[in-house]
């Protein structure tokens, strides 16, 4: 059952794959373009292999006792799957891969501020992804992806390369991070002033600031916990005097705003696909930009949230937990303006708009059932609960997962000039949201019952819950591979999308699909911003 | 192409001598007797030094805008890590850092991760 | 460097440098921001541990430590005064004065490494193999472990910035700059004048107060 296979082979020939084919013209290319689909393709293939261990844990938490691994396996393969999901996918997906190949695109410039850095940072990813995965071979870590001291201090793991491994995906990000700033300061088309600039160049923005500003600390802390592995240093060593819970505060100082690292992007490919699948500028873009650097400076307050059970003064879990609350506030921004955006549009139900739908889903309960966590009498009953994990699956990775998914089949025609069969992404769209509700419902009901996280068995009582969740779990990742192989097969034999398939007034599509490596034969001049679509204009092209 | 705000032989030296004697300063102050406000000052010297050198050495007279924006942010997010994390270690309840109310004990395992220092 | 591409790409010389300088300030963020881990951990542990503190103050060396700074402050001078000959369009003294600096730069390792000498011989060391007989409190180690994090952390800031400033100064003795193009020079005494204002915050906080 083949499909049938429309006008092969007529991409505009002077686009940017064409330019040259061999792998090393990709392996020494300055193009953004280029860069952006390089770390698409290094962060799907990281997704696979965290999804691997993702079921590896599903199947093993099917049934009590063991089923197909031991103790310390499990906890292996839990480290694994979060330092791969966190670090090698949802970190760099949406800012390194479609902020790579859009942001230049959407503020009319050739390239990035500083081209030769950002093929640096995909060289410093690569490096940092080997040797976290050296580590992997070498047994892998059993701390989580947290490493909290003193049990990272102490495991006989190989703890040791997984930190330098991420160590080195933070120097990356922060190239990312100081490349993205320095471009929108800089090299903005004539006519774009800041109001004007699209949302998802925002987002980055934004992103890029917490980038800069958090990943050093990370790194300054990873570097201790490693130094007191191989010399004793002694700095969260109790018997010396060290206090654990400062690690603590120093790990989550970066990776609380981590979290807005992946969700703030996220936001912005949400804002820019509601417009064009709603045919409406944005309501109250100005509001959408003033939450999203709200969101990056109130999220350095709030990570104390995650220690309220660890000894952390009662003072302080009370302020972190207000400041926690007040992220719900600009999240609420954003929500109700994407409504307002959907509100009496011109809806075209295509698959990104399925995702984004999704996302809002998530988005809206995880950070309901978020602000309860952030209460502190509430959060002690739920703590290291699998309610927890559910929780950050929700708004943390189905959010950025979604969001993810959405931009990709938003900008896949753009970015290889093809369109997929909308039908099949569509029904693909629909199994991965419930995959994702029936994989993580039956958790927020475990952890509310009292099943703690990372634990490889279970009383027989929660049987069937983890038995809901795995077979969730099935069908996400079932999802997930008919997404792959549709997309796989669309690379090649989809049709051909032309330049603007969705009729979108964002400012990337203004050049041709796939672009040219100059992106632009004229640099554009903007009068107005982006998605100003005139009422009353015509229903979705496609 | 930017003689105009540039800064002179002169002013060079001129900036050089004030931040040798800050440095002077800032060392007879130590010799006095220590008192609560030693730290505060010492820390306040080495801010004027740090805006000194920001100001007239890096350029950021001649440049303005992103470079003041930057450091500013970088400087807010130093001074939130810092108080913040010190803010809660004076406002715990009991103290959970040792010499606390439970005897230390040294972890076990550490033999596991690298040989017993000398 | 592909010249052709990156004027258009910029437009003008004067915005590449402009762009240049941006990158820089957002480089020396990321380093501030290095350091803050460090001077928090040195916070929080010094307010739990004012006594013992003070007390591992007085091991220190004041004079060595003034020294450094002082020869430290007299390098960022030079650097200084090195751009300003540069723009005056004599790069050729400016390569000298960056000389200098790099020699005063060594001078700090040297002396640095005199320091950590004599702790090693009092038995000053970090963490596990802290052997202050004087001074056997928790917590104490850690004021010591600090102290190696903080200088040892910021002598391999002195040591890539000496790399620097050699590489700058021949570059400048070869004729590589000019008093319209020194771009690298201003980045590279910025780095170097970054090194100096960490150094002038370790400074009293491990040695005067």
């Amino acid at each position: 059952m083949s499909p049938p296979v429309a006008e092969p082979g007529a991409l505009p020939p002077d686009n940017y794959l064409s330019e040259g084919r061999t792998l090393w013209s990709w392996l020494t290319t300055r193009d953004h373009k280029r860069i952006g689909v390089m770390f698409l393709m290094l962060t799907l293939g990281f997704f696979f292999l965290g999804g691997v261990f993702a079921l590896a844990l599903r199947i093993e938490l099917l049934t009590p006792g063991r089923t197909i691994m031991g103790h310390l396996a499990y906890n292996r393969s839990f480290t694994l799957h979060g330092v791969i999901m966190v670090w090698l996918f949802m970190i760099p997906a949406i800012p390194s891969a479609f902020g790579n190949f859009l942001v230049p695109l959407m503020i009319g410039a050739r390239d990035v501020a500083f081209p030769r850095l950002n093929l640096a940072s995909v060289y410093l990813f690569l490096l940092g992804a080997s040797v976290a995965l050296w580590g992997m071979i070498q047994g892998g870590a059993d701390t989580g992806w947290t490493f909290y001291t003193p049990y990272s201090t102490t495991t006989g793991t190989a703890v040791l390369p997984v930190l330098l491994g991420v160590f080195i995906i933070g120097f990356s990000t922060i190239l990312t991070g100081l490349n993205f700033i320095a471009t929108v300061h800089l090299l903005r088309a004539p006519g774009l002033t800041w109001m004007r600039l699209p949302l998802f160049v925002w987002a980055i923005y934004g992103t890029s600031i917490i980038q800069v500003l958090a990943t050093p600390v990370l790194g300054m802390v990873l570097l201790l916990v490693a130094l007191e592995r191989v010399v004793g240093a002694g700095i969260f060593d109790p018997a010396r005097g060290g206090d654990p819970i400062l690690f603590q505060h120093l790990f989550w100082f970066y990776s609380h705003p981590a979290v807005y690292i992946m969700v703030l992007p996220s936001m912005g490919v949400i804002s820019e696909a509601v417009c064009a699948f709603s045919r409406k500028n944005a309501f109250s873009y100005r509001m959408i930009v003033y939450s999203t650097m709200g969101i990056a400076f109130v999220g350095f307050f709030t990570w104390g949230h995650h220690m309220f059970t660890s000894g952390e003064s009662t003072f302080g879990a009370g302020a972190f937990g207000v400041m926690s609350m007040l992220v719900a506030i600009f999240t609420a921004i954003k929500i109700f303006s994407w409504l307002g955006t959907l509100y009496r549009g011109s809806i075209a139900l295509e698959a990104p708009l399925f995702y984004v739908l999704g996302f809002m889903f998530f988005l809206f309960s995880g950070g309901m059932i978020g602000v309860a966590y952030a209460t502190t009498s509430l959060n002690l009953h739920w703590h290291d609960t699998y309610s927890v994990v559910a929780h950050f699956h929700f708004i943390m990775v189905g959010a950025t997962l979604m969001a993810f998914l959405a931009g990709l089949h938003y900008w896949f025609p753009k970015m290889f000039g093809r369109t997929y069969p909308g039908a099949l992404a569509n029904a693909a769209a629909v199994l991965v949201v419930f995959g994702f509700i029936a994989t993580f419902v039956p958790q927020f009901l475990l952890g509310n019952a009292g099943m703690p996280r990372r634990y490889a068995d279970y009383p027989p009582r929660f049987q069937s819950l983890h038995v809901a969740s795995t077979a969730g779990a099935s069908l996400l990742a079932f999802g997930f591979l008919s997404i792959a192989g549709y997309l796989a097969w669309s690379l090649r034999h989809g049709a051909l999308a032309g330049d603007n398939p969705w009729g979108s007034l964002g400012f990337e599509w203004q050049s041709q699909s796939p672009p040219p490596t100059r992106n632009f034969d004229v640099t554009p001049v903007h009068a107005t911003g982006p998605h100003q679509y005139a009422p009353g204009e015509p229903r979705h092209a496609a | 192409m930017r003689d105009a705000k540039s800064l002179g032989v002169v002013g060079v030296l001129g900036v050089g001598m004030g931040l040798l004697a800050l440095t002077a300063l800032t060392f007879l102050l130590h010799r006095l007797p220590h008192g609560a406000w030693s730290l505060p000052t010492a820390l306040l010297i080495a801010s004027v030094k740090g805006v000194l050198i920001a100001t007239f050495y890096m350029h950021l007279r001649e440049r303005r805008g992103g470079g003041v924006l930057i450091l500013t942010a970088s400087v807010v997010f130093v001074a939130v890590l810092l108080t913040v994390c010190i803010l809660e270690t004076r406002t715990r309840f009991a103290p959970s850092i040792p010499p606390g109310p439970f005897p230390v004990q040294p972890l076990p395992g550490l033999e596991a991760t690298r040989a017993a220092p000398p | 460097m592909p010249h052709e591409s990156t004027a258009e790409h910029w437009g003008s010389e004067a915005a590449r440098a402009h762009a240049a300088h941006l990158g820089m300030w957002l480089f020396i963020s990321t380093e501030v921001l290095l350091f803050a881990a460090l001077f928090t951990t040195y916070g929080v542990y010094r307010s739990v541990y004012p006594e013992v503190w003070r007390e591992a103050q007085a091991h220190m060396d004041v004079t060595l430590g003034t020294v450094n700074t002082v020869v430290l402050v007299t390098s960022s001078v030079l650097v200084a005064l090195a751009v300003h000959a540069t723009r005056e369009g004599r790069p050729g003294t400016g390569g000298a004065l960056l000389g200098l600096a790099a020699l005063l730069g060594v001078t700090f390792l040297v002396l640095k490494g005199v320091e950590y000498a004599g702790h090693a011989r009092e038995g000053g060391l970090p963490g596990e193999w802290y052997r202050l007989e004087a001074l056997p409190k928790p917590g104490a180690s850690l004021f010591f472990s600090l102290y190696y994090l903080l200088t040892g952390l910021h002598a391999v800031h002195v040591t890539l910035g000496v790399g620097v400033l050699t590489v700058l100064a021949v570059r400048a003795a070869a004729g590589g700059f000019s008093a319209s193009d020194h771009t690298p020079l201003e980045l590279g005494g910025m780095y170097w004048h970054l090194v100096d204002v960490i150094w002038l915050f370790v400074y009293p906080i491990l040695y005067l107060s």
